[in-house]
Protein backbone atom coordinates (compact mmCIF):
# COMPACT_ATOMS: atom_id res chain seq x y z
CA UNK A 1 0.00 0.00 0.00
CA UNK A 2 0.99 3.69 -1.07
CA UNK A 3 1.25 6.46 0.67
CA UNK A 4 2.16 10.05 -0.04
CA UNK A 5 0.81 13.20 2.36
CA UNK A 6 2.88 16.24 3.97
CA UNK A 7 4.55 15.63 7.37
CA UNK A 8 4.28 17.65 10.40
CA UNK A 9 7.36 19.66 9.37
CA UNK A 10 6.18 20.13 5.91
CA UNK A 11 7.79 17.12 4.42
CA UNK A 12 6.53 15.26 1.94
CA UNK A 13 6.96 11.61 3.41
CA UNK A 14 6.59 8.49 1.02
CA UNK A 15 5.67 5.19 2.13
CA UNK A 16 4.97 1.61 0.91
CA UNK A 17 5.54 1.12 -2.90
CA UNK A 18 5.97 3.32 -5.23
CA UNK A 19 4.83 0.91 -8.12
CA UNK A 20 2.76 1.14 -11.56
CA UNK A 21 -0.20 1.24 -9.80
CA UNK A 22 0.59 4.18 -7.71
CA UNK A 23 2.70 6.62 -9.73
CA UNK A 24 -0.45 8.30 -11.20
CA UNK A 25 -1.75 9.23 -7.09
CA UNK A 26 2.16 10.13 -6.52
CA UNK A 27 2.58 12.46 -9.91
CA UNK A 28 -1.24 14.44 -8.82
CA UNK A 29 0.34 15.13 -5.43
CA UNK A 30 3.49 16.17 -6.28
CA UNK A 31 2.10 18.56 -9.39
CA UNK A 32 0.97 20.54 -6.04
CA UNK A 33 4.62 21.70 -4.80
CA UNK A 34 5.24 25.22 -5.95
CA UNK A 35 8.16 25.61 -3.69
CA UNK A 36 11.57 23.55 -2.99
CA UNK A 37 11.06 20.54 -0.54
CA UNK A 38 12.24 17.41 1.08
CA UNK A 39 10.76 14.39 -0.21
CA UNK A 40 11.43 11.68 3.07
CA UNK A 41 11.84 8.19 1.90
CA UNK A 42 12.44 6.59 5.26
CA UNK A 43 8.66 4.60 5.15
CA UNK A 44 9.25 3.36 1.24
CA UNK A 45 10.62 0.00 0.92
CA UNK A 46 10.17 0.31 -3.29
CA UNK A 47 10.27 2.16 -6.81
CA UNK A 48 9.72 1.45 -10.35
CA UNK A 49 10.35 3.62 -13.17
CA UNK A 50 6.80 4.43 -13.04
CA UNK A 51 7.72 5.92 -9.46
CA UNK A 52 10.82 7.49 -11.03
CA UNK A 53 8.83 9.33 -13.59
CA UNK A 54 6.19 10.98 -11.20
CA UNK A 55 9.40 12.84 -9.11
CA UNK A 56 11.16 13.55 -12.34
CA UNK A 57 8.35 15.19 -13.70
CA UNK A 58 8.02 17.20 -10.76
CA UNK A 59 11.64 18.01 -10.53
CA UNK A 60 11.93 19.15 -13.90
CA UNK A 61 9.23 21.66 -13.30
CA UNK A 62 10.63 22.56 -10.18
CA UNK A 63 13.86 23.42 -11.59
CA UNK A 64 12.61 25.68 -13.98
CA UNK A 65 11.66 27.55 -11.41
CA UNK A 66 14.79 27.79 -9.76
CA UNK A 67 13.98 25.45 -6.96
CA UNK A 68 14.13 21.53 -6.00
CA UNK A 69 13.50 18.70 -4.84
CA UNK A 70 15.62 17.02 -1.87
CA UNK A 71 15.42 13.34 -1.66
CA UNK A 72 15.98 11.74 1.91
CA UNK A 73 16.07 8.54 4.05
CA UNK A 74 16.49 6.13 1.04
CA UNK A 75 17.62 2.14 1.50
CA UNK A 76 20.13 0.74 -0.28
CA UNK A 77 17.91 -0.51 -2.63
CA UNK A 78 16.14 2.76 -4.16
CA UNK A 79 19.18 4.51 -4.05
CA UNK A 80 20.75 1.59 -6.63
CA UNK A 81 18.15 2.43 -8.31
CA UNK A 82 18.54 6.48 -8.84
CA UNK A 83 22.47 5.62 -9.24
CA UNK A 84 21.83 3.31 -12.38
CA UNK A 85 19.21 5.59 -13.72
CA UNK A 86 21.66 8.64 -13.06
CA UNK A 87 19.01 10.22 -11.53
CA UNK A 88 21.33 11.12 -8.80
CA UNK A 89 22.49 13.53 -10.88
CA UNK A 90 19.34 16.14 -10.91
CA UNK A 91 18.28 14.99 -7.24
CA UNK A 92 20.28 16.20 -4.63
CA UNK A 93 19.98 12.93 -1.88
CA UNK A 94 21.02 12.88 1.50
CA UNK A 95 20.94 10.88 4.74
CA UNK A 96 17.52 10.46 6.75
CA UNK A 97 18.21 13.82 8.53
CA UNK A 98 20.19 16.48 6.22
CA UNK A 99 19.73 19.41 9.27
CA UNK B 1 4.93 -21.85 -8.93
CA UNK B 2 3.24 -20.08 -11.45
CA UNK B 3 -0.36 -17.91 -11.87
CA UNK B 4 -1.98 -15.89 -14.82
CA UNK B 5 -2.50 -12.34 -13.72
CA UNK B 6 -5.06 -9.46 -15.59
CA UNK B 7 -3.60 -7.47 -18.13
CA UNK B 8 -3.62 -4.58 -16.06
CA UNK B 9 -1.24 -2.62 -13.55
CA UNK B 10 -3.77 -3.46 -11.05
CA UNK B 11 -2.61 -7.04 -10.89
CA UNK B 12 0.97 -5.68 -9.20
CA UNK B 13 -0.53 -6.45 -5.86
CA UNK B 14 -1.04 -10.09 -6.93
CA UNK B 15 2.21 -10.53 -8.21
CA UNK B 16 3.93 -9.24 -5.56
CA UNK B 17 1.97 -11.94 -3.43
CA UNK B 18 2.92 -14.88 -5.55
CA UNK B 19 6.20 -13.40 -5.06
CA UNK B 20 5.78 -13.57 -1.40
CA UNK B 21 4.89 -17.27 -1.25
CA UNK B 22 7.62 -18.00 -4.07
CA UNK B 23 10.50 -16.47 -1.43
CA UNK B 24 9.00 -17.90 1.35
CA UNK B 25 8.82 -21.36 -0.03
CA UNK B 26 12.02 -21.31 -1.46
CA UNK B 27 13.62 -19.49 1.32
CA UNK B 28 15.20 -17.81 -0.41
CA UNK B 29 17.65 -14.38 0.50
CA UNK B 30 14.83 -11.35 1.17
CA UNK B 31 17.62 -9.56 -0.48
CA UNK B 32 17.26 -10.65 -3.69
CA UNK B 33 13.24 -9.54 -3.34
CA UNK B 34 13.88 -5.74 -4.58
CA UNK B 35 15.68 -7.00 -8.02
CA UNK B 36 12.69 -9.82 -8.39
CA UNK B 37 9.73 -7.59 -7.91
CA UNK B 38 11.28 -4.79 -9.86
CA UNK B 39 12.42 -6.99 -12.69
CA UNK B 40 8.71 -8.58 -13.49
CA UNK B 41 6.83 -5.46 -13.04
CA UNK B 42 8.74 -3.44 -15.82
CA UNK B 43 8.25 -6.13 -18.45
CA UNK B 44 4.79 -6.90 -16.60
CA UNK B 45 3.45 -3.44 -17.15
CA UNK B 46 5.35 -3.32 -21.02
CA UNK B 47 2.94 -6.02 -22.28
CA UNK B 48 0.14 -4.52 -20.44
CA UNK B 49 0.92 -1.03 -22.36
CA UNK B 50 2.22 -2.13 -25.64
CA UNK B 51 0.44 -5.26 -25.87
CA UNK B 52 -3.13 -4.24 -24.83
CA UNK B 53 -4.97 -6.72 -27.33
CA UNK B 54 -3.25 -9.73 -25.70
CA UNK B 55 -5.89 -12.91 -25.56
CA UNK B 56 -6.50 -13.87 -21.91
CA UNK B 57 -4.21 -12.97 -18.68
CA UNK B 58 -0.15 -12.76 -18.74
CA UNK B 59 1.60 -16.17 -17.29
CA UNK B 60 4.40 -15.39 -14.74
CA UNK B 61 6.69 -18.28 -13.44
CA UNK B 62 8.75 -17.86 -10.53
CA UNK B 63 11.73 -21.01 -10.60
CA UNK B 64 14.62 -22.25 -8.67
CA UNK B 65 17.27 -24.60 -9.58
CA UNK B 66 19.72 -24.60 -6.60
CA UNK B 67 21.62 -20.93 -6.83
CA UNK B 68 19.45 -19.46 -10.34
CA UNK B 69 16.35 -17.69 -9.89
CA UNK B 70 14.60 -17.86 -13.45
CA UNK B 71 11.22 -15.92 -14.06
CA UNK B 72 9.25 -16.20 -17.07
CA UNK B 73 6.68 -13.82 -18.38
CA UNK B 74 4.32 -15.70 -21.10
CA UNK B 75 2.26 -13.79 -23.48
CA UNK B 76 -0.41 -15.38 -25.72
CA UNK B 77 -1.89 -14.31 -29.28
CA UNK B 78 0.08 -11.00 -29.14
CA UNK B 79 2.48 -9.59 -32.26
CA UNK B 80 6.33 -9.87 -31.67
CA UNK B 81 7.52 -7.43 -28.83
CA UNK B 82 11.27 -7.94 -27.76
CA UNK B 83 11.97 -5.82 -25.30
CA UNK B 84 15.59 -6.94 -25.60
CA UNK B 85 15.90 -4.82 -28.49
CA UNK B 86 14.79 -2.02 -27.12
CA UNK B 87 17.91 0.48 -27.15
CA UNK B 88 19.81 1.01 -23.82
CA UNK B 89 19.13 4.70 -22.65
CA UNK B 90 22.24 7.25 -21.91
CA UNK B 91 21.79 7.66 -17.99
CA UNK B 92 24.39 10.68 -18.97
CA UNK B 93 22.12 12.87 -20.91
CA UNK B 94 20.88 15.97 -19.57
CA UNK B 95 17.65 16.44 -17.55
CA UNK B 96 15.44 18.04 -20.33
CA UNK B 97 15.95 14.81 -22.21
CA UNK B 98 15.20 12.40 -19.47
CA UNK B 99 11.89 10.17 -20.25
CA UNK B 100 11.02 7.50 -17.25
CA UNK B 101 9.92 5.26 -20.03
CA UNK B 102 13.18 4.20 -20.97
CA UNK B 103 14.21 3.69 -17.62
CA UNK B 104 12.60 0.36 -16.92
CA UNK B 105 14.66 -2.00 -18.86
CA UNK B 106 17.47 -0.35 -18.45
CA UNK B 107 17.25 -1.61 -14.81
CA UNK B 108 16.22 -4.40 -15.61
CA UNK B 109 19.43 -4.99 -17.10
CA UNK B 110 20.94 -3.45 -14.39
CA UNK B 111 19.65 -5.79 -11.51
CA UNK B 112 18.94 -9.10 -13.22
CA UNK B 113 21.39 -11.33 -14.63
CA UNK B 114 20.36 -12.27 -17.65
CA UNK B 115 17.02 -11.53 -20.22
CA UNK B 116 15.87 -13.31 -23.62
CA UNK B 117 13.25 -13.47 -25.46
CA UNK B 118 11.64 -16.21 -27.77
CA UNK B 119 8.28 -15.74 -30.16
CA UNK B 120 6.84 -18.44 -31.31
CA UNK B 121 3.01 -19.38 -32.38
CA UNK B 122 2.42 -15.91 -31.33
CA UNK B 123 3.53 -16.52 -27.69
CA UNK B 124 5.82 -13.86 -26.12
CA UNK B 125 8.34 -15.15 -23.66
CA UNK B 126 10.69 -13.17 -21.72
CA UNK B 127 13.07 -14.98 -19.52
CA UNK B 128 15.12 -13.43 -16.51
CA UNK B 129 17.79 -15.41 -14.79
CA UNK B 130 19.36 -14.11 -11.28
CA UNK B 131 22.11 -15.64 -9.76
CA UNK B 132 21.12 -16.15 -6.00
Amino acid sequence: MFDIRFGDDGRVVLSGRLDAAAADRAQAFLETIRVAAIVDFTDLSYISSAGLGALVGAQKRLMQRGSALTLVGMNPHIRDVFRFSGLDRIFEIAPADPE
Amino acid sequence: MRESFERSVRSLDAIVALTDRFFEAERIDPGHRFAVDLAIEELFTNLVKHQPDGAGGILVSLERNGDRLTIEIRDFDVDRFDPTTIEEVDVDRPIEQIEPGGLGLHLVRRFMDGIRYRYRNRTSTITLTKNL
